[in-house]
C-alpha cells in the first residue's frame, strides 16, 4: 500500500495551481497507484474564518464515493481564533476528520504559544496526529505578499517538548543551510517523540544540496519509524517524491515499505 | 508511458499494467495502476542525460559520491564546477579539484572552469589551462562580477573563439527585483535583464543562465529570458514547482532548455519527466541540447 501524508485541495494566491482538486489528484494518484492521501484544503491559510475551509472540504470529500475511500482529510485549525474548540470538535465528530494541519507562520502565532498548545492538547486527546509544513512555498521565490520566514526542527522540538505525547507529522521537513542548526536538545527530543517526517524534500542519493533534505540523516538520525512518503501535491511535480524513495538504495525493502505507508498506517490506525 | 506526459494534461498513454502482488493494497478501481510510479522510474533512468549544471569538490561533494548520484538517476555525464575563491591562487585551487575528479572518473564529471574576471589576466590564463586540461566550458560563474559588465568582455570573447559554452549563477530574488522585500542576493548577482543585455551584445556567444529553480521566481525568468533569444537556460534548482518546465517550454522553448541538477539529482530528473514533453522533445532537453553545444569544440558524447 502507498500512502500519500502531504496534499492539498484549494488555492495558493500568488501563483496559479493545477491538480488542485480531488478529482484531479484521483487521476494521479490512480496513475502512479497512489492508494490514499492526506489532504488538507489550504484555503484554510488564507481565509480568515478557517473553518470554511475545512467545510469545503468535507463538501469536496462527500462528493464522490470514490474520494472517502480515497482521501483522508486533516483540518485547518487557527488556534488564535475563539471558535477553534468548535471547529475541531465539527470536524472530527462529524467530518470524521483524522489530523489537523497548523500554520503558525501564516497565521501569525508563536508555535509555543498558549493557544497552540492548548490546540495540540486536545488534538492529542482526540488522537488527532498535527501536521506542520515548515514553509509553504520556497522563500527565495516568494511573493512579496508571502511569509519571509520557516520554521527548523527547534521549533517543532520546541513544541514538542511541551506537549511530547501528542503525534506530529512534520511536513516539507529540511533544514535549508542557512537556517539555525538543530541542537542535540532538539534532536533527542524529535527522538523520543512520535514523529513522522515527510520525505518530499528529502535527497535519497549520497548528495545533497543547500536547500534541501538528506533521507540518509533522517533515517540515520531519527530512524526508520519515523519517515514517511509524501508528495506536496499539488506545488511540486508528482515524479520526484517517488525518485527519490527509489534511489534512495540505503534504504531496505522493509525501511521503505515503513516509508510508503506502514509508518503512516500505524499512527492513523488505518 | 512517457511518449507525451504524466503532468495530467497531454498524457493518455496508459501505463504498463503490474502484476499486484501487494497484499495489502485495496484499491481495486478501474484505471488504478499499482506500483505505476516503477514504470516511470524505470523509463526516467533510461533517458540519456547530460548535466550542464553541478558541483563537485564545492560544499564537500566527493568525485565519488557525484558519481554514484549520477549513476542512480541514469545521468551520463554532468559538467561540474566549483565555484569560489578569493584570490587567483585559491580560485586556480578550486579547478584543480575539478581536474582531479574528472581524472578519478572520466566517463562521468566533465570540468566547468571558475574564474573571476576581476583578476583579468590570470583569469584568461586560467582558462588556457583548464581548457587544455579537457575543461568543457565556464561555470558557475559566481555573484562576483554581473554577467553584462564589462569586465566579461574579454572572457566572453576568448570563449567565442573557444568555441565554449559559459554559465552563470542566475538569480532573481524578491529581494534583487524589489528592494526592502524578502532575501537578495549580493548586488552584482545577474539577473535575468542582464543576461538579455549581454546577448544583444554577443549573440554569437553559447550563454547559459544558470539554474531557473535555483535562484528565485522562475515566472519572472521565464518573462524576461523570453526576450534573448540566444540565451539558454539550463532546468537545475531545489525548486520543483509543477508548472515551471511547462512554462519554460512556452516562452524559452524546448531548444533553449537544457537538462541540469546543480545537486538536487531527483528533482532535476522529476521535473522534466513531469513536464508536458513529447519523446523527443524531453531528449532534446536531457541530453541533445546541451551536447549540441558540447559538439561545437568537439566536446560532445557520441
Amino acid at each position: 500500500m502507498l500512502i500519500d501524508i502531504h496534499s492539498y485541495i484549494g488555492n495558493w494566491p500568488y501563483r496559479g495551481l493545477r491538480g488542485n482538486t480531488l478529482d484531479a489528484m484521483l487521476a494521479r494518484m490512480n496513475r502512479f497507484g497512489v492508494d490514499k492521501a492526506v489532504v488538507a484544503n489550504i484555503n484554510g491559510i488564507h481565509y480568515v474564518d478557517f473553518q470554511t475551509a475545512n467545510e469545503e472540504l468535507n463538501a469536496a470529500i462527500n462528493s464522490n464515493e470514490v474520494f472517502k475511500n480515497r482521501f483522508i482529510p486533516f483540518a485547518t485549525i487557527n488556534p488564535i481564533l475563539p471558535w477553534w474548540r468548535d471547529s475541531l470538535e465539527i470536524c472530527h465528530k462529524k467530518f470524521s476528520m483524522k489530523g489537523i494541519r497548523i500554520y503558525p507562520v501564516y497565521h501569525k502565532y508563536k508555535i509555543t504559544e498558549d493557544a497552540c498548545i492548548e490546540l495540540v492538547k486536545e488534538a492529542r486527546d482526540r488522537n488527532m496526529p498535527v501536521s506542520i509544513p515548515m514553509r509553504m512555498s520556497d522563500l527565495r521565490e516568494a511573493s512579496w505578499l508571502d511569509v519571509q520566514e520557516a520554521l527548523t526542527y527547534n521549533d517543532i522540538a520546541s513544541l514538542v517538548s511541551k506537549v511530547p505525547d501528542a503525534q506530529y507529522i512534520i511536513l516539507d521537513a529540511r533544514l535549508t543551510d542557512t537556517q539555525e542548526k538543530t541542537t542535540d536538545q532538539s534532536i533527542k527530543i524529535l527522538q523520543n517523540a512520535d514523529v513522522l517526517f515527510d520525505t518530499s524534500r528529502g535527497a535519497g542519493v549520497p548528495c545533497k544540496g543547500p536547500n534541501g533534505e538528506s533521507l540518509h540523516y533522517l533515517l540515520n538520525t531519527f530512524g526508520a519509524q519515523k519517515l514517511a512518503f509524501g508528495t506536496e501535491t499539488p506545488f511540486l511535480d508528482y515524479c520526484s517524491p517517488f525518485i527519490r524513495i527509489a534511489v534512495f538504495k540505503e534504504a531496505d525493502e522493509a525501511t521503505k515499505d515503513l516509508i510508503w505507508s506502514g509508518n503512516v498506517r500505524r499512527m492513523l490506525k488505518i | 508511458m512517457l511518449g507525451t506526459s504524466l503532468s495530467g494534461v497531454l498524457c493518455n498513454v496508459p501505463s504498463k499494467q503490474k502484476n499486484d502482488t501487494n497484499k495489502e493494497a485495496q484499491t481495486k478501481e478501474p484505471g488504478f495502476q499499482q506500483k505505476g510510479w516503477e514504470s516511470m522510474f524505470t523509463e526516467a533512468v533510461k533517458y540519456r542525460k547530460l548535466d550542464a549544471h553541478n558541483h563537485v569538490a564545492f560544499a564537500g561533494l566527493s568525485p565519488a559520491d557525484v558519481n554514484e548520484s549520477c549513476e542512480r538517476l541514469g545521468i551520463t555525464k554532468a559538467a561540474c564546477s566549483f565555484p569560489g575563491g578569493k584570490t587567483p591562487r585559491e580560485i586556480r585551487d578550486n579547478n584543480n579539484s575539478v581536474l582531479q575528479a574528472m581524472k578519478a572518473f572520466p566517463d562521468r564529471i566533465l570540468g566547468q572552469c571558475f574564474v573571476n574576471p576581476t583578476f583579468r589576466k590570470e583569469t584568461l590564463e586560467e582558462i588556457d589551462r583548464c581548457v587544455d586540461q579537457g575543461m568543457v566550458m565556464l561555470g558557475e560563474l559566481y555573484t562576483d562580477v554581473k554577467v553584462n559588465d564589462p569586465l566579461f568582455y574579454p572572457v566572453i570573447e576568448k570563449c567565442i573563439g573557444l568555441k565554449i559554452p559559459m554559465m552563470w549563477h542566475g538569480v532573481n530574488l524578491l529581494g534583487n527585483w524589489r528592494k526592502g522585500y524578502g532575501l537578495a542576493s549580493p548586488p552584482n548577482s545577474s539577473l535575468p535583464g542582464d543576461f538579455v543585455d549581454i546577448a544583444k551584445r554577443y549573440p554569437e556567444a553559447m550563454i547559459i543562465c544558470g539554474h531557473i529553480g535555483g535562484g528565485g521566481n522562475w515566472e519572472y525568468n521565464c518573462r524576461i529570458l523570453r526576450d534573448a533569444p540566444t540565451v539558454y537556460l539550463d532546468t537545475s534548482g531545489s525548486i520543483t514547482d509543477e508548472g515551471m518546465i511547462d512554462m519554460a517550454i512556452e516562452y524559452i522553448g524546448v531548444d533553449r532548455l537544457l537538462f541540469a541538477t546543480d545537486i538536487n539529482y531527483e528533482t532535476g530528473v522529476g521535473k522534466i519527466m513531469w513536464a508536458n514533453l513529447t519523446e523527443s522533445d524531453r531528449k532534446k532537453i536531457f541530453f541533445d541540447n546541451f551536447n549540441n553545444l558540447l559538439k561545437k569544440r568537439g566536446n560532445h558524447v557520441n
